[in-house]
Protein backbone atom coordinates (compact mmCIF):
# COMPACT_ATOMS: atom_id res chain seq x y z
CA UNK A 1 0.00 0.00 0.00
CA UNK A 2 1.28 3.43 -0.88
CA UNK A 3 2.06 5.92 1.87
CA UNK A 4 -0.25 8.90 1.40
CA UNK A 5 2.11 11.30 3.09
CA UNK A 6 4.75 10.59 0.44
CA UNK A 7 2.50 11.43 -2.49
CA UNK A 8 3.82 14.57 -4.18
CA UNK A 9 1.21 17.30 -4.15
CA UNK A 10 0.83 19.27 -7.31
CA UNK A 11 -1.39 22.31 -6.83
CA UNK A 12 -3.49 21.96 -9.96
CA UNK A 13 -5.33 24.77 -11.63
CA UNK A 14 -8.85 24.09 -12.80
CA UNK A 15 -10.87 27.29 -13.11
CA UNK A 16 -14.02 25.33 -13.99
CA UNK A 17 -13.85 23.21 -10.86
CA UNK A 18 -12.88 26.20 -8.73
CA UNK A 19 -15.91 28.02 -10.09
CA UNK A 20 -18.14 25.06 -9.27
CA UNK A 21 -16.70 24.79 -5.76
CA UNK A 22 -17.28 28.51 -5.27
CA UNK A 23 -21.00 27.74 -5.69
CA UNK A 24 -20.89 25.77 -2.44
CA UNK A 25 -22.35 28.03 0.17
CA UNK A 26 -22.95 27.97 3.87
CA UNK A 27 -26.30 26.81 5.17
CA UNK A 28 -28.17 28.41 8.04
CA UNK A 29 -29.75 26.48 10.88
CA UNK A 30 -33.37 27.09 11.87
CA UNK A 31 -34.16 30.39 13.60
CA UNK A 32 -33.70 30.23 17.36
CA UNK A 33 -30.59 28.05 17.14
CA UNK A 34 -28.66 30.43 19.39
CA UNK A 35 -31.34 30.40 22.09
CA UNK A 36 -31.67 26.63 21.96
CA UNK A 37 -27.93 26.26 22.48
CA UNK A 38 -27.78 28.82 25.29
CA UNK A 39 -30.69 27.14 27.08
CA UNK A 40 -28.54 24.05 27.46
CA UNK A 41 -25.27 25.76 28.28
CA UNK A 42 -24.50 25.94 31.97
CA UNK A 43 -22.82 29.04 33.23
CA UNK A 44 -19.92 28.35 35.53
CA UNK A 45 -21.17 30.69 38.27
CA UNK A 46 -24.31 32.69 39.08
CA UNK A 47 -24.28 36.31 37.90
CA UNK A 48 -23.62 37.83 41.34
CA UNK A 49 -20.68 35.50 41.93
CA UNK A 50 -19.25 36.31 38.50
CA UNK A 51 -19.60 40.02 39.20
CA UNK A 52 -17.84 39.63 42.56
CA UNK A 53 -15.08 37.59 40.96
CA UNK A 54 -14.71 40.07 38.10
CA UNK A 55 -14.52 42.96 40.57
CA UNK A 56 -11.91 41.17 42.65
CA UNK A 57 -9.95 40.34 39.51
CA UNK A 58 -10.13 43.97 38.42
CA UNK A 59 -8.95 45.11 41.86
CA UNK A 60 -5.88 42.88 41.95
CA UNK A 61 -4.73 43.74 38.43
CA UNK A 62 -1.42 45.59 38.05
CA UNK A 63 -0.42 48.59 40.18
CA UNK A 64 -4.02 49.15 41.32
CA UNK A 65 -3.95 45.72 42.93
CA UNK A 66 -0.81 46.45 44.92
CA UNK A 67 -2.14 49.85 46.11
CA UNK A 68 -5.36 48.25 47.31
CA UNK A 69 -3.48 45.38 48.91
CA UNK A 70 -1.11 47.72 50.78
CA UNK A 71 -4.03 49.82 52.08
CA UNK A 72 -6.08 46.79 53.06
CA UNK A 73 -3.06 45.18 54.68
CA UNK A 74 -2.40 48.35 56.71
CA UNK A 75 -5.98 48.27 57.96
CA UNK A 76 -5.71 44.55 58.67
CA UNK A 77 -2.41 45.01 60.49
CA UNK A 78 -3.91 47.77 62.67
CA UNK A 79 -6.93 45.60 63.48
CA UNK A 80 -4.74 42.60 64.33
CA UNK A 81 -2.46 44.76 66.51
CA UNK A 82 -5.50 46.12 68.40
CA UNK A 83 -6.90 42.62 68.88
CA UNK A 84 -3.57 41.25 70.14
CA UNK A 85 -3.12 44.25 72.43
CA UNK A 86 -6.58 43.80 73.92
CA UNK A 87 -6.01 40.07 74.29
CA UNK A 88 -2.75 40.60 76.11
CA UNK A 89 -4.27 43.32 78.30
CA UNK A 90 -7.00 40.97 79.54
CA UNK A 91 -4.95 37.76 79.47
CA UNK A 92 -4.45 37.80 83.29
CA UNK A 93 -8.20 37.68 83.92
CA UNK A 94 -8.64 34.97 81.28
CA UNK A 95 -5.85 32.82 82.65
CA UNK A 96 -7.16 33.19 86.21
CA UNK A 97 -10.64 32.06 85.16
CA UNK A 98 -9.16 29.24 83.16
CA UNK A 99 -7.06 28.23 86.14
CA UNK A 100 -10.11 27.92 88.37
CA UNK A 101 -12.06 25.85 85.88
CA UNK A 102 -9.18 23.53 85.14
CA UNK A 103 -8.35 22.97 88.78
CA UNK A 104 -11.89 21.79 89.40
CA UNK A 105 -11.73 19.23 86.57
CA UNK A 106 -8.30 17.64 86.51
CA UNK A 107 -6.55 18.94 89.53
CA UNK A 108 -2.87 17.94 89.33
CA UNK A 109 -2.52 18.32 85.59
CA UNK A 110 -4.54 21.48 85.36
CA UNK A 111 -2.60 23.15 88.14
CA UNK A 112 0.64 22.54 86.33
CA UNK A 113 -0.74 23.65 82.95
CA UNK A 114 -2.39 26.72 84.40
CA UNK A 115 0.76 27.68 86.21
CA UNK A 116 2.78 27.41 83.03
CA UNK A 117 0.08 29.26 81.06
CA UNK A 118 -0.09 32.03 83.58
CA UNK A 119 3.65 32.34 83.64
CA UNK A 120 3.80 32.56 79.83
CA UNK A 121 0.90 34.99 79.61
CA UNK A 122 2.47 37.23 82.22
CA UNK A 123 5.80 37.19 80.45
CA UNK A 124 4.18 37.88 77.08
CA UNK A 125 2.03 40.68 78.40
CA UNK A 126 4.98 42.26 80.12
CA UNK A 127 7.12 42.16 77.02
CA UNK A 128 4.39 43.29 74.57
CA UNK A 129 3.10 46.07 76.82
CA UNK A 130 6.69 47.10 77.43
CA UNK A 131 7.34 47.18 73.71
CA UNK A 132 4.23 49.26 73.08
CA UNK A 133 5.12 51.65 75.88
CA UNK A 134 7.49 54.54 75.92
CA UNK A 135 10.47 52.21 76.07
CA UNK A 136 10.32 52.09 72.25
CA UNK A 137 8.48 50.21 69.51
CA UNK A 138 10.37 47.40 67.66
CA UNK A 139 9.88 48.99 64.21
CA UNK A 140 11.93 46.37 62.37
CA UNK A 141 9.64 43.62 63.66
CA UNK A 142 6.51 45.57 62.76
CA UNK A 143 7.86 46.27 59.26
CA UNK A 144 8.76 42.62 58.63
CA UNK A 145 5.35 41.45 59.91
CA UNK A 146 3.65 44.03 57.71
CA UNK A 147 5.55 42.97 54.57
CA UNK A 148 4.79 39.32 55.32
CA UNK A 149 1.11 40.22 55.75
CA UNK A 150 1.04 42.07 52.41
CA UNK A 151 2.75 39.16 50.68
CA UNK A 152 0.41 36.55 52.12
CA UNK A 153 -2.66 38.68 51.27
CA UNK A 154 -1.41 39.20 47.69
CA UNK A 155 -0.80 35.49 47.25
CA UNK A 156 -4.18 34.55 48.70
CA UNK A 157 -6.04 37.06 46.51
CA UNK A 158 -4.24 35.99 43.36
CA UNK A 159 -4.99 32.33 44.04
CA UNK A 160 -8.65 33.11 44.73
CA UNK A 161 -9.11 35.21 41.59
CA UNK A 162 -7.00 33.35 39.04
CA UNK A 163 -8.73 32.04 35.89
CA UNK A 164 -9.86 28.41 35.88
CA UNK A 165 -7.32 25.70 35.08
CA UNK A 166 -7.12 24.63 31.47
CA UNK A 167 -7.13 20.90 31.55
CA UNK A 168 -7.78 19.57 28.07
CA UNK A 169 -6.12 19.97 24.75
CA UNK A 170 -8.02 21.71 22.01
CA UNK B 1 -17.78 45.50 30.35
CA UNK B 2 -17.74 44.59 26.65
CA UNK B 3 -19.97 46.25 24.08
CA UNK B 4 -21.45 44.34 21.16
CA UNK B 5 -19.31 46.39 18.77
CA UNK B 6 -16.15 45.46 20.68
CA UNK B 7 -17.19 41.82 20.59
CA UNK B 8 -17.79 41.84 16.86
CA UNK B 9 -14.39 43.36 16.24
CA UNK B 10 -12.58 41.14 18.72
CA UNK B 11 -10.57 38.08 17.74
CA UNK B 12 -11.83 34.59 18.56
CA UNK B 13 -9.27 34.34 21.36
CA UNK B 14 -10.51 37.55 22.98
CA UNK B 15 -14.14 36.47 22.73
CA UNK B 16 -13.23 33.12 24.28
CA UNK B 17 -11.51 34.87 27.20
CA UNK B 18 -14.69 36.88 27.82
CA UNK B 19 -16.74 33.71 27.55
CA UNK B 20 -14.44 32.06 30.08
CA UNK B 21 -15.21 34.96 32.41
CA UNK B 22 -18.88 34.02 32.08
CA UNK B 23 -20.16 36.83 29.83
CA UNK B 24 -23.26 35.62 28.00
CA UNK B 25 -22.72 38.12 25.19
CA UNK B 26 -19.42 36.37 24.40
CA UNK B 27 -21.21 33.01 24.25
CA UNK B 28 -23.72 34.54 21.82
CA UNK B 29 -20.93 35.98 19.69
CA UNK B 30 -19.20 32.60 19.37
CA UNK B 31 -22.48 31.01 18.31
CA UNK B 32 -23.14 33.85 15.86
CA UNK B 33 -19.70 33.41 14.28
CA UNK B 34 -19.70 29.64 13.98
CA UNK B 35 -23.31 28.50 13.65
CA UNK B 36 -23.32 28.62 9.85
CA UNK B 37 -19.87 27.07 9.27
CA UNK B 38 -20.49 24.29 11.80
CA UNK B 39 -24.01 23.59 10.58
CA UNK B 40 -22.88 23.59 6.93
CA UNK B 41 -20.09 21.14 7.64
CA UNK B 42 -22.33 18.74 9.58
CA UNK B 43 -25.21 19.11 7.11
CA UNK B 44 -23.00 18.33 4.12
CA UNK B 45 -21.50 15.36 5.94
CA UNK B 46 -24.85 13.87 6.99
CA UNK B 47 -27.36 15.30 4.46
CA UNK B 48 -30.02 15.30 7.15
CA UNK B 49 -31.14 18.73 8.23
CA UNK B 50 -32.76 17.70 11.51
CA UNK B 51 -29.81 15.57 12.49
CA UNK B 52 -27.38 18.28 11.44
CA UNK B 53 -29.26 20.75 13.65
CA UNK B 54 -29.08 18.35 16.60
CA UNK B 55 -25.40 17.55 16.15
CA UNK B 56 -24.49 21.22 15.60
CA UNK B 57 -26.38 22.08 18.76
CA UNK B 58 -24.58 19.33 20.66
CA UNK B 59 -21.26 20.59 19.31
CA UNK B 60 -21.89 24.10 20.60
CA UNK B 61 -23.17 22.86 23.97
CA UNK B 62 -20.07 20.70 24.39
CA UNK B 63 -17.74 23.53 23.37
CA UNK B 64 -19.39 26.21 25.51
CA UNK B 65 -19.74 23.97 28.56
CA UNK B 66 -16.02 23.20 28.37
CA UNK B 67 -14.90 26.67 27.39
CA UNK B 68 -12.71 26.79 30.52
CA UNK B 69 -10.68 23.89 29.19
CA UNK B 70 -9.91 25.62 25.87
CA UNK B 71 -6.20 26.26 25.42
CA UNK B 72 -5.54 29.58 23.68
CA UNK B 73 -2.41 28.34 21.89
CA UNK B 74 -4.78 26.46 19.54
CA UNK B 75 -7.20 28.09 17.12
CA UNK B 76 -10.77 28.15 18.36
CA UNK B 77 -12.03 27.36 14.86
CA UNK B 78 -9.91 24.19 14.77
CA UNK B 79 -11.34 23.11 18.11
CA UNK B 80 -14.98 23.59 17.20
CA UNK B 81 -14.62 22.12 13.68
CA UNK B 82 -12.83 19.12 15.14
CA UNK B 83 -15.66 18.44 17.58
CA UNK B 84 -18.29 18.96 14.88
CA UNK B 85 -16.48 16.73 12.38
CA UNK B 86 -15.94 14.00 14.99
CA UNK B 87 -19.64 14.09 15.85
CA UNK B 88 -20.57 13.76 12.17
CA UNK B 89 -18.05 10.98 11.50
CA UNK B 90 -19.17 9.08 14.61
CA UNK B 91 -22.74 9.30 13.41
CA UNK B 92 -21.81 8.16 9.90
CA UNK B 93 -19.95 5.20 11.34
CA UNK B 94 -22.92 4.27 13.47
CA UNK B 95 -25.51 4.66 10.76
CA UNK B 96 -23.35 3.84 7.73
CA UNK B 97 -24.65 6.86 5.91
CA UNK B 98 -21.69 7.26 3.61
CA UNK B 99 -23.60 6.90 0.36
CA UNK B 100 -26.13 9.64 0.02
CA UNK B 101 -28.23 11.27 -2.60
CA UNK B 102 -29.48 14.75 -3.25
CA UNK B 103 -33.04 13.47 -2.98
CA UNK B 104 -32.52 12.66 0.68
CA UNK B 105 -30.82 10.30 3.07
CA UNK B 106 -31.06 6.58 2.26
CA UNK B 107 -32.93 5.87 5.49
CA UNK B 108 -35.63 8.40 4.54
CA UNK B 109 -38.65 6.23 3.81
CA UNK B 110 -41.46 8.76 3.93
CA UNK B 111 -41.90 11.79 1.66
CA UNK B 112 -41.64 14.13 4.65
CA UNK B 113 -38.39 12.51 5.69
CA UNK B 114 -37.05 12.73 2.15
CA UNK B 115 -37.97 16.41 2.01
CA UNK B 116 -36.27 16.97 5.35
CA UNK B 117 -33.10 15.18 4.28
CA UNK B 118 -32.83 16.60 0.76
CA UNK B 119 -30.27 19.36 0.40
CA UNK B 120 -31.85 22.77 0.04
CA UNK B 121 -29.68 24.72 -2.29
CA UNK B 122 -29.72 28.46 -1.85
CA UNK B 123 -29.09 30.94 -4.59
CA UNK B 124 -27.01 34.04 -4.93
CA UNK B 125 -27.88 34.93 -8.51
CA UNK B 126 -29.38 38.26 -9.44
CA UNK B 127 -31.45 37.54 -12.56
CA UNK B 128 -33.96 34.67 -12.97
CA UNK B 129 -31.71 33.02 -15.56
CA UNK B 130 -28.67 33.30 -13.33
CA UNK B 131 -30.77 31.99 -10.48
CA UNK B 132 -31.72 28.87 -12.46
CA UNK B 133 -28.11 28.38 -13.54
CA UNK B 134 -26.80 28.83 -10.04
CA UNK B 135 -29.34 26.37 -8.67
CA UNK B 136 -28.43 23.83 -11.33
CA UNK B 137 -24.73 24.32 -10.81
CA UNK B 138 -25.21 24.17 -7.07
CA UNK B 139 -27.13 20.92 -7.39
CA UNK B 140 -24.46 19.35 -9.55
CA UNK B 141 -21.57 20.30 -7.37
CA UNK B 142 -23.48 19.36 -4.22
CA UNK B 143 -24.30 15.97 -5.73
CA UNK B 144 -20.68 15.50 -6.70
CA UNK B 145 -19.44 16.42 -3.23
CA UNK B 146 -22.01 14.06 -1.70
CA UNK B 147 -20.50 11.18 -3.67
CA UNK B 148 -17.06 11.67 -2.15
CA UNK B 149 -15.79 9.56 0.73
CA UNK B 150 -16.49 11.29 4.08
CA UNK B 151 -12.77 12.03 4.60
CA UNK B 152 -12.48 13.64 1.17
CA UNK B 153 -15.78 15.47 1.69
CA UNK B 154 -14.61 16.96 4.99
CA UNK B 155 -11.35 18.09 3.40
CA UNK B 156 -13.11 19.69 0.41
CA UNK B 157 -15.69 21.47 2.58
CA UNK B 158 -13.10 22.80 5.00
CA UNK B 159 -10.82 23.90 2.19
CA UNK B 160 -13.26 25.29 -0.37
CA UNK B 161 -16.28 26.38 1.67
CA UNK B 162 -14.59 27.45 4.89
CA UNK B 163 -11.31 28.47 3.28
CA UNK B 164 -9.20 26.81 5.98
CA UNK B 165 -5.46 26.38 5.38
CA UNK B 166 -4.08 22.88 4.91
CA UNK B 167 -2.33 22.97 8.28
CA UNK B 168 -5.56 23.72 10.11
CA UNK B 169 -7.46 21.02 8.20
CA UNK B 170 -4.74 18.56 9.25
CA UNK B 171 -5.26 19.54 12.89
CA UNK B 172 -9.04 19.37 12.64
CA UNK B 173 -9.05 15.93 11.02
CA UNK B 174 -6.05 14.60 12.97
CA UNK B 175 -4.27 13.72 9.76
CA UNK B 176 -0.72 14.36 8.55
CA UNK B 177 -0.40 17.44 6.37
CA UNK B 178 0.68 15.33 3.38
CA UNK B 179 -2.42 13.17 3.71
CA UNK B 180 -4.68 16.22 3.71
CA UNK B 181 -3.03 17.51 0.54
CA UNK B 182 -3.39 14.10 -1.05
CA UNK B 183 -7.04 13.83 -0.06
CA UNK B 184 -7.82 17.25 -1.52
CA UNK B 185 -5.89 16.42 -4.69
CA UNK B 186 -7.77 13.14 -5.12
CA UNK B 187 -11.11 14.66 -4.16
CA UNK B 188 -10.66 17.34 -6.79
CA UNK B 189 -9.80 14.66 -9.31
CA UNK B 190 -12.95 12.72 -8.45
CA UNK B 191 -15.06 15.87 -8.62
CA UNK B 192 -13.60 16.70 -12.02
CA UNK B 193 -14.48 13.24 -13.28
CA UNK B 194 -18.01 13.41 -11.89
CA UNK B 195 -18.64 16.89 -13.28
CA UNK B 196 -16.97 16.37 -16.66
CA UNK B 197 -20.00 14.80 -18.42
CA UNK B 198 -22.20 17.56 -17.06
CA UNK B 199 -19.96 20.28 -18.42
CA UNK B 200 -19.88 18.87 -21.95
Amino acid sequence: MRDDTMTPYQPESDPGLDHDLAALERFTPKPGFESRVLDSVRHPLPAWARRTRDTLRWMVTGVRGWVILVCCSAATAATVALAVGAGVRFSNYTSRGGELVLSEVIEPASRGAAAVGTELANELSTSVLGALGTAGIPWQGVAIAYVVLVGVSALALRILTRPPQRRFDA
Amino acid sequence: MTGSRDLREATDQQVVVWAQEGHESAFRELIRRYQRPVFSLVYRMLRDKELAEDLSQETFIKVLNHIDSYRPEHKFSSWIFKIANNAAIDHLRRKELDTLSLEGAPDAVTQERQAATALQIGDRAESPLEEVEARELGSQIEAAVARLRPEYRACIILRHVEGRPYEEIAKILDLPLGTVKTYIHRARGELRQILMPLRE
